[in-house]
């Protein structure tokens, strides 16, 4: 090149070398297959240049992650996209509270606009669990699963095909997991499940004393409570629904807050008026201790026991069970010659019998008063003593159907009832606890009623095979948040167990490293739904589609219509109806029993359906104690079954008794592994996280870094300092993490928080702190749930 | 200065060098490598062709002296590593990840190329039923560089030249100079391929080069 051109620059600023030198690099055009650009950038249409402003369009949609809060979030749209969220500015009050965004949600549009979403379908290249994938076109990605499903449905029957707990998109109406079952029983059938990865053991044992779980009762009644007793109960970081709201209300009315914890929770800081720290698994014993003081002492209310109840003395029992099985026989001590006293729970629980005994008195003789249950007790090895315990100790205090008082259990209340579009029949009739699915993989036709099949038929003892199909559709359960995650890899990357995976995901999580066939699912923002929130709830949200979906993502309706085409049963499996269709559908179902259900236009308009607590209020169990005549309990009996005969009846009088028993835990703080493993370890739900998603979020982590928390006189015996990168380890596993040392966490306890990406180095370590790697798959024995904070480790610095 | 009305020779020949290191970019950072795109740039590309301090020239240089499918294959690993995943994205090509406070796309400076192409009459193709592109994206801010040397090329007149002079200057000075070294320095703290070691410095050095060239142009 002559340096004409460069003489007429400024030497100075350019050197002339370097402009030699690039102009000389390149010496012909570098364009591929003929075509110089992209093909994205192109000549705008119509004439006019300057970008006509379009107004900004406001729309209302609801985070249908599974959180307990579902709040109401407003985007506001430019030009197709989301350029800004706000949150719920009604006024606030009492009846009709404001359902404000948390930390999380002020992160969503973090969540929409990832650049690291799954953007293709994927196909998994190397070998199963290792990560890699090659970018495939749907049609191939539909077209590879379409072809294994039959192929392993001829081989194995439809029974071998499973969609898997999963909670990532909670919408109420649309769900992946329940429309993959609804294709699934379209084509043979498949087997399902019961219980959840939540509340297992109380959906299961609640029933047994008051035949329902739903024994919530609106919020409003805890302003008319003398205490509050949040046991393993802490709204204010999972938001159930507008607990917190409630109880900060109760609060401000002079009502005592009692926390009772391992940890201080943000609760217990906020609005606790006393903390009791207790050892993880040893509930129960505190319970019968309580029950101990109320009888002794003469607390109980007695009319109540003797006309709503059974089982609480021998002169209450049911026919045939033999002498010395009622609660007052086995609180005193009759049989078993152990009297469970203050003194007796002090040594199991490391509450001072002092303290047990104040309480007790407290809650017996401040009436009404309510001991709300959380679920995070009932994740344990016994949690279904916990549940049934809590449920009689407001039964023998009279604290159930009357206002202010609070039923216990499992506490479900809807105020809101939406309607799911369904899933249809399912041919094979079969589910397993969801808890056991890595069972059914390896030893399924080994599975029998004992572990919690149900749907056997007469002359079938088991299932009839192995789990080999697995859809694992908006959820991490795959592996992080299932328990053993080494167990469960192991299992998950012998490619003769499973032999299809597919995953769809919006992110790379621990679950999806393990997919065959790995789907970019859009998110809430792009798909219809209605959001509802965790119990007790009052209000629903139109969670609407404010933006089209994000690179080749879909919603899982979307592709497995695509899927339903492609197997023969498209007409039936949408019934010619898209998501906004079945959204409208859903709508006038729902306003078939509920006249106040909006309308669709009317959704659209407010965005969400909230009912007033004003003149809504519901007292569980108010009309079988107002007029029990004409109103029975839904139990075999029609009362209060302090005693289950039907419990009785199962024979296993060890594990499953008939009243509630503290049940000295494997695991616990008396398992004689704790010569090995002294310390306790426990989960818990973290601000920063909603179960495991936005741990990807690295904005949320500065607000909330993953660090596991120790009392300070366990990590001076350890020499362990605050900060210090730990390991925690017993037989199943080990993860490294920082540790924060802190008074808020009772001595031989440790905890870690929920929900964090499995992140194996290549000895298998976890680097990132996820509980589940020391978490244990042994399920509880009635309701077969997760025992997730029943474990023991030790702890030593790395 | 530009001189009015006409452009000589050499400076046609300059602007088309130009463009062919854009367009050497575009081959680089838009799709994954491929045999192809492999010889295309192995054929006109003068590997020692770089200044020496940015040391490109060696990375790209060895790079082609390995064995060519090998390398071929550790260069779209890297491709898909790096830039589309699907793992966490180390060196995600979109200037709102870079700038915007929340590390996502669709931030500010979305808006503001976005404007810039309207202002040259472009725009991201829009497609039913999809959600736009994020216009920020490395490849179509380089696409947007490329076009305007076009557009000086082709221009009718000095208005119509200095026009599209700005526009690039633009480009360059408020947005790719803001974050090309942060991204490159990414790439190299990540790329396992000797490819991207180059390509990363050679996208860096030459932004930073034709910038100064652009402002010295105007
Ligand atoms: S994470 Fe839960 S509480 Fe927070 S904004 Fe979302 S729905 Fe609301």
């Amino acid at each position: 090149m002559s340096n004409g051109f460069f003489n007429e620059l400024n030497e100075k600023k350019i050197s002339r070398r370097k402009f030699i030198k690039w102009s000389g690099a390149v010496s012909a055009p570098v364009v591929l297959g003929g075509i110089a650009t992209t093909g994205n950038m192109v000549k705008k249409a119509g004439a006019e240049l300057a970008a006509k402003k379009a107004d900004e369009l406001v729309l209302t949609t609801c985070s249908t992650v599974n959180c307990g809060g579902r709040c109401l979030i407003k985007a506001h749209i430019n030009n197709g996209v989301v350029t800004r969220l706000t949150t719920d500015t009604k006024a606030d009050t009492f009846e009709l509270p404001q359902l404000r965004a948390c930390i999380r949600g002020r992160g969503y549009r973090q969540f929409v606009y990832n650049p690291d979403r799954l953007k293709y379908p994927m196909k998994r290249v190397g070998k199963r669990g290792e990560g890699k994938f090659e970018r495939i076109s749907w049609e191939e990605a539909i077209d590879y699963i379409a072809k294994e499903l039959t192929r392993i449905t001829e081989k194995y029957g439809p029974a071998s095909r499973y969609s898997n707990y999963a909670s990532g998109h909670s919408g109420s109406i649309i769900g992946a997991g329940n429309m993959i079952q609804r294709l699934f029983g379209l084509t043979g059938g498949y087997l399902g499940f019961h219980n959840s990865y939540s509340s297992a053991q109380t959906t299961n044992a609640t029933p047994f004393t008051y035949g329902t779980t739903q024994t919530g009762s609106t919020l409003d009644n805890l302003s008319h409570s003398k205490m509050i007793i949040l046991w393993g109960h802490n709204p204010v970081e999972t938001r159930f629904g507008v607990t917190d709201f409630y109880v900060r209300k109760a609060k401000e009315n002079g009502v005592k807050i009692v926390v009772i914890d391992p940890r201080q929770s943000d609760t217990a800081v906020a609005l606790a008026d006393e903390w009791i720290p207790i050892a993880p698994t040893t509930d129960a014993a505190m319970m019968d201790a309580m029950t101990h003081v109320i009888i002794t002492e003469n607390l109980y209310d007695k009319s109540f026991v003797d006309q709503y109840c059974v089982g609480f003395d021998e002169n209450h029992m049911p026919d045939g069970v033999p002498e010395g099985e009622s609660l007052k026989s086995y609180i005193l001590g009759e049989k078993d010659g152990v009297p469970k006293t203050p003194e007796w729970a002090e040594k199991i629980t490391r509450v001072p019998a002092s303290t047990i005994r104040r309480l007790a008195r407290e809650y017996a003789t401040n009436k009404p008063s309510a001991l709300m249950q959380g679920w995070g007790p009932q994740r344990q090895a016994y949690g279904e003593q916990f549940v049934r315990g809590g449920t009689v100790l407001a039964a023998i205090t009279g604290n159930v159907g009357v206002k202010g008082g609070w039923a216990s259990g499992a506490g479900y209340i809807s105020l809101v009832k939406t309607t799911a579009v369904p899933k249809g029949d399912n041919p094979v009739g079969l589910t397993i606890p969801c808890f056991l699915w890595t069972d059914a993989i390896v030893r399924g036709t080994e599975m029998d009623a004992k572990d919690g099949v149900k749907g056997l038929a007469e002359e079938q003892d088991t299932l009839p095979v192995n789990m080999k199909a697995m859809f694992n559709l908006a959820g991490n359960t795959l592996i992080n948040q299932h328990s053993d995650c080494n167990k469960t890899a192991e299992i998950l990357s012998d490619e003769s167990l499973l032999e299809l995976i597919v995953v769809s995901e919006i992110f790379m999580t621990p679950s999806a490293k393990f997919a065959d066939i790995l789907l970019p699912s859009n998110t809430f923002m792009e798909r219809w739904d209605v959001g509802t929130t965790w119990a007790p709830s009052q209000q629903a949200i139109l969670s609407q589609k404010c933006i089209e979906n994000m690179y080749e993502s879909k919603s899982d309706y979307e592709w497995m219509t695509m899927l339903a085409k492609k197997l023969g049963v498209e007409q039936k499996f949408t019934e010619g109806r898209d998501e906004l269709a079945w959204i409208k559908w859903s709508i006038e179902e729902s306003r078939k029993t509920d006249p106040n259900f909006p309308t669709f236009e009317e959704f659209k308009k407010e965005g969400i359906y909230q009912v007033s607590l004003e003149g809504n209020s519901v007292v569980a169990f108010e009309q079988q104690i107002k007029d029990p005549k004409n109103n029975k309990f839904e139990t075999p009996s029609g009362k209060i079954e302090i005693f289950s005969k039907a419990l009785w009846d199962m024979n296993d009088h060890e594990e499953i008794p008939a009243i509630p028993k503290y049940i000295s835990s494997w695991e616990g703080p008396e398992d004689p592994l704790t010569e090995k493993y002294p310390l306790q370890l426990i989960g818990w739900h973290y601000k920063r996280r909603c179960h495991s998603t936005f741990d990807n979020n690295k904005w949320l982590e500065e607000a909330g870094p993953q660090v596991m928390w120790m009392n300070e006189r366990d990590a001076a015996t350890r020499n362990i300092k605050d900060g210090d990168r730990v390991k925690i380890f017993n037989d199943r596993g080990e993860v490294h993490m920082p540790v924060k040392m802190t008074n808020r966490v009772i001595p031989g306890t440790i905890a870690i928080p929920q929900g964090a990406w499995w992140s194996p180095d290549k000895d298998g370590v976890d680097q990132r702190g996820n509980v589940n790697t020391l978490t244990s798959q042994r399920p509880s024995p009635l309701a077969k749930g997760n025992p997730q904070h029943t474990n023991l480790v030790e702890v030593a610095r790395v | 200065m530009i001189q009015a009305g006409l452009m000589g020779a050499d400076k046609i020949e300059w602007m088309n060098a130009r463009k062919y290191m854009y367009q050497l970019l575009i081959v680089m950072f838009s799709t994954p490598m491929s045999q192809e795109s492999y010889s295309l740039i192995k054929d006109n590309v003068q590997t020692n062709g770089f200044p020496e301090e940015i040391s490109d020239g060696d990375f790209l240089k060895s790079f082609f002296q390995e064995e060519e499918s090998f390398a071929i294959q550790k260069a779209r690993e890297d491709y898909f590593r790096l830039f589309v995943g699907p793992d966490s994205l180390p060196c995600p090509p979109w200037e709102s990840v870079y700038r915007g406070k929340d590390r996502a796309l669709f931030d500010y400076p979305t808006f503001e190329v976005r404007d810039l192409y309207s202002s040259f009459g472009l725009e991201m193709k829009k497609q039913e039923g999809q959600h736009d592109e994020a216009d920020d994206h490395l490849i179509y801010e380089l696409e947007f560089m490329s076009i305007l040397i076009d557009k000086v090329l082709d221009a009718d007149s000095p208005a119509e030249q200095t026009a599209a002079l700005l526009g690039q200057k633009k480009m360059l000075d408020e947005h790719l100079k803001k974050w090309i070294p942060d991204l490159a320095q990414d790439i190299l703290t990540n790329a396992s391929s000797l490819y991207f070691q180059g390509s990363a410095n050679i996208l860096n050095s030459f932004i930073q080069f034709d910038s100064e060239l652009v402002n010295e142009l105007l």
